[in-house]
């Protein structure tokens, strides 16, 4: 098409998706409490960030969610995934429905909806309540990065693998799975990551105590713009270009022999 | 004819053993609140000393018809709109860029895409709260260099929550826009070219028309997040700039009026469900041009 | 005249069977009379009654089916004829709507295909590519927990007998589509199963390849011993390597019998336009048995009753007589006289099409000089070669 003006466009559009971050990143080196101007540089904001220890609380308590909601998303997602592939499955439509309303609801719906669940069944918020809405809107990602995967696959090895006396368990065990393990990976580091960055359902059912990083964060930057909100941010961003990369090195194989 | 995969002759109670775990986690935390939202919604009131709702009453539906309230649900249908628009406008030249590109450079210039997708919302609209804000970039800047005496009011309004919520969901539309605009099948353009076609004429009566999936997906997801948003009008957006995401949460922390906190979220809900069933409807064109 | 070259089994004496129990069943019964009446107790594997439905679509109807032990049978036909779907159901990949399916004497209903001692080379092989050449000759072995000194004899034979020996240790995707071939016969073959299954195997190779595959799967055959039941669209295949082939057609079987019977007696229009070329004669039966066509009385293969009839006369059987060659006609054939209005070099010869009054009668003639375009022809053929068809 235009080539150059695409070209030049395209730089235009990374630049407008970059800018904000970098500058973002640079001013956490500011020796600055307030203003955007350089003043100098320092690292006095990553060891401010190093010492606070609610903060590190934070991030514990989202590691252990982001874990844990990972491995069980994984699972059960896996599982869903497996059953939903080449079965028979009646009511199938409305599993099929059911797995599409975590994709297409609104964080805040299903925010309010928790806390309205645990609210109702006199189940104390905490991390447990946290953990439980995390899994119940990832099990959808993950069942569709290995549904992608699953499309992808040749469909013959599993015919293979019978016609040659593997029962169904062991045709899973010894074909599927292995041929599944990228994909699974993937969508784990998808749960991991959702869970991670989530902010709104954390929100609605974390209790006192059960302070995830983003409602840490939340609060820093509504009770005053700390410097030391721009040096967690960068540190947040490094990691985040490290997932991305793992999760786009993971999700590339095709299996054509 | 030939046979399609092989069917599997375990029983599908079978089938239904492996799935239920699953099901079940969604039934409980995903169809099970929507019902008691409901049951919420339609209820006079919260009961004395127990979470539970009691009465029944339409009064909560009915007030969300009230100015007060409609016209933050028509600001939020606005500012979504406008949101998709904008995402749309900016967006698809760059998912055309990188479609087009050579195989190579393409998962790279993917990447680009995909790392501010996946970093902390929070920390994004956080950065254009450090552009915009008083002692921001953007002021000390103008500041600087002497052509505003006193800091412009740049944070804090409708402006600044649509720089937001484009900002922030930009590579929502993006991504599946590429995915549908990669699979186009480049020797359709080859024959329209060959045809009579300037590239103009080529882009607006092949690749537009072609394109019209990804285009209804992502400005559909756009819309979808926008219009329910909570953090970004609330970190950059003033009081006269709520939308109904802040009403929500307002209504179940603040106000706790869970009754009419439930009924404005199933709103936002059935708006939501309406849209998505719609695009589905109006977005039918499977494999036209598509290789393979 | 009935045919006196015919092998055994394909045409029926009018007047009795030789199994009173089988009641003559009309005028085609001739085609089927062998695989009815035949006892289960030879058969490896036996399809009776068989129908499949996918829905409401009808993939196999009725059909009647015996494979004997130690033979190659070739299921031919266009795509969608039912032949893989016949395949499948004997690997157990799916279930029979009605009828039976019955291996060694045993009925297979609702055996699951990793219980049934049949084994499958797939159209496109369906390598693990996960596991190593080695690990996929070996999965079926250790699916049946099989000691590994066992499994290492084994897989080594097996591998040495497609000769693959020395690349165990290597990857699906390493290797040439041949090779993966083979690998894909070697896992199959070394599960010894009753019946091997090959589901159109050697589609994705090249012409020279494919040529010499087919002998060598056909010594392999002969020298195990063993039962094949090969699925191919590629009539050359089915010819070269079959012990028998059904040619099917819209679920059913149109005609069972050696290679040689379904080529030069075919049964009816489609197996005789399916294999080879042939020219359709239609016309209408006189008294005395001829046909009638285009003005012509034409003796055929066997004496006509009454109504339309249509015989099949391949072009290589018709021979041309013109001003450069020799009459080498013989007393009592049919003669055509016509003229040239197409000429075409083919390689093994030229084919000729002749208009005889008014209809086009193609003609192979032998590699060297020939009549040119435009001019009188005279076509002889015996009457023997006009194979009568049904529609």
């Amino acid at each position: 098409m235009k080539g150059r003006w695409l070209k030049l466009y395209a730089w235009f559009a990374y630049g407008f998706l970059y800018l904000p971050i970098l500058i973002l990143m640079l001013l956490s080196f500011n020796a600055s409490r307030t203003s955007s101007v350089w003043k100098g540089f320092t690292l006095d904001w990553y060891v401010k960030l190093l010492s606070n220890d609610l903060l590190w609380e934070a991030v514990r308590n989202s590691l252990v969610v982001a874990v844990s909601a990972a491995a069980l998303s994984t699972v059960l997602g896996t599982m869903t995934a497996l059953a939903l592939n080449r079965n028979r499955i009646p009511g199938r439509m409305l599993v099929e429905g059911l797995l599409y309303l975590p994709l297409i609801l609104p964080d805040i719906v299903l925010g309010v909806g928790a806390l309205v669940l645990f609210t109702a069944l006199g189940i104390k918020l905490g991390l447990g309540t946290i953990l439980a809405a995390h899994v119940g809107t990832s099990i959808s990602y993950v069942v569709m990065v290995l549904r992608a995967r699953l499309a992808d696959m040749d469909q013959n090895l599993e015919d293979a693998a019978r016609d040659l006396g593997a029962t169904p368990w062991q045709t899973i065990r010894y074909v599927t799975l292995p041929l599944l393990a990228p994909a699974i990976l993937a969508g784990g580091l998808l749960a991991f990551t959702l869970s991670l960055d989530d902010f709104i359902l954390s929100f609605f059912t974390a209790g006192p105590g059960a302070t995830t990083l983003p409602l840490r964060i939340y609060g820093m930057v509504k009770t005053g713009l700390t410097p030391e909100v721009n040096a967690l941010s960068t540190v947040l961003l490094l990691l985040t270009g490290l997932a991305t990369y793992l999760y786009q090195r993971l999700t590339k194989n095709g299996d054509k022999a | 004819m030939t046979p399609g995969p092989a069917t599997s002759r375990p029983s599908p109670w079978k089938g239904w053993a492996i799935l239920a775990p699953g099901v079940l986690w969604l039934l409980a935390l995903v169809a099970a609140p929507l019902v008691l939202m409901l049951l919420y919604s339609l209820a006079s009131r919260l009961a004395a000393g127990s979470p539970w709702p009691e009465g029944f009453s339409g009064e909560h539906y009915i007030r969300l018809i009230d100015p007060l309230y409609f016209k933050i649900f028509v600001r939020s249908i606005f500012q979504a709109s406008l949101a998709a628009l904008f995402s749309l406008a900016l967006g698809y030249p760059l998912a055309y860029y990188i479609a087009r590109s050579p195989l190579a450079k393409r998962d790279r210039l993917l990447l680009l895409v995909i790392i501010p997708f996946w970093t902390n919302f929070l920390v994004r609209t956080y950065a254009w709260m450090v552009m915009l804000r008083a002692q921001g970039v953007v002021n000390s800047l103008l500041m600087a260099t002497g052509l505003i005496s006193e800091p412009l009011p740049l944070l804090y309004n409708e402006v600044a929550v649509q720089v937001g919520l484009v900002y922030t969901l930009m590579p929502l539309l993006i991504l599946p826009l590429y995915a549908n605009l990669e699979k186009m099948d480049q020797r359709l353009l080859d024959a329209a070219s060959d045809l009579g076609a300037t590239p103009s004429a080529a882009f607006w009566s092949v690749t537009w028309p072609l394109s019209r999936p990804g285009v209804l997906l992502g400005c559909m997801m756009v819309f979808i997040s926008a219009f329910g948003m909570y953090l970004v009008p609330d970190l950059m957006g003033g009081a006269r700039s709520i939308m109904v995401g802040n009403l929500i949460q307002n209504q179940f922390l603040q106000a706790r009026n869970w009754p009419f906190g439930a009924a404005a979220a199933l709103a936002l809900t059935a708006i939501v469900l309406g849209l998505a069933l719609l695009v589905q409807r109006w977005g039918r064109l499977d494999g036209q041009g598509v290789r393979r | 005249m009935q045919g006196t070259d015919l092998a055994e089994g394909t045409r029926l004496p009018d007047n009795e069977s030789f199994f009173p129990a089988c009641p003559p069943m009309g005028e085609h019964a001739e085609i089927y009379w062998a695989e009815r009446c035949e006892t289960a107790t030879n058969a490896m594997v036996e399809f009776r009654g068989v129908s499949k439905f996918f829905g409401s679509t009808g993939a196999l109807d009725d059909l009647n089916l015996v494979i004997r032990p130690g033979e190659f049978l070739t299921l031919l036909g266009p795509s969608g004829c039912g032949k893989t779907t016949t395949l499948r159901l004997l690997a157990g990949f799916e279930e029979p709507t009605t009828g039976q399916i019955t291996l060694a004497g045993e009925s297979v209903q609702n055996l699951p295909a990793y219980k049934r001692p049949v084994n499958t080379v797939f159209q496109h092989y369906a390598l693990f590519p996960h596991m190593t050449v080695y690990e996929n000759v070996a999965f079926g072995l250790r699916m049946q927990k099989v000691d590994d000194a066992q499994i290492k004899q084994r897989v080594e034979r097996a591998l040495a007998q497609v000769r693959l020996g020395n690349l165990g240790s290597r990857r699906p995707r390493e290797l040439s589509g041949g090779q993966q071939q083979r690998v894909a016969l070697a896992r199959a073959l070394v599960m010894e199963p009753k019946v091997l299954l090959l589901d159109e195997p050697l589609g994705a190779l090249d012409l020279q390849l494919r040529r010499a595959v087919q002998v060598e799967l056909k010594q392999l055959q002969r020298e195990l011993g063993a039962t094949f039941l090969y699925v191919t669209h590629d009539q050359e295949e089915a010819l070269a390597m079959s012990d028998r082939i059904a040619v099917m057609r819209d679920g059913k079987i149109e005609q069972l019998g050696t290679p040689e019977e379904v080529y030069l007696r075919p049964a009816t229009r489609f197996v005789a336009q399916f294999l080879g070329e042939a020219n359709l004669l239609e016309g209408t039966a006189e008294p005395g048995g001829r046909l009638r066509w285009a003005d012509h009385l034409l003796a055929v293969d066997r004496p006509l009753s009454g109504g339309g009839a249509t015989v099949a006369l391949r072009p290589e059987r018709v021979r041309v007589i013109w001003r450069g060659g020799v009459d080498i006609s013989r007393p009592g054939e049919n003669r055509l006289k016509g003229q040239v209005i197409e000429r075409l070099f083919v390689g093994t010869g030229t084919r000729l099409v002749v208009e005889v009054a008014g209809q086009p009668v193609a003609a192979l003639l032998p590699p060297g000089p020939g009549p040119d375009l435009g001019e009188s022809v005279e076509l002889a053929f015996p009457a023997d070669q006009c194979v009568v068809v049904a529609s």
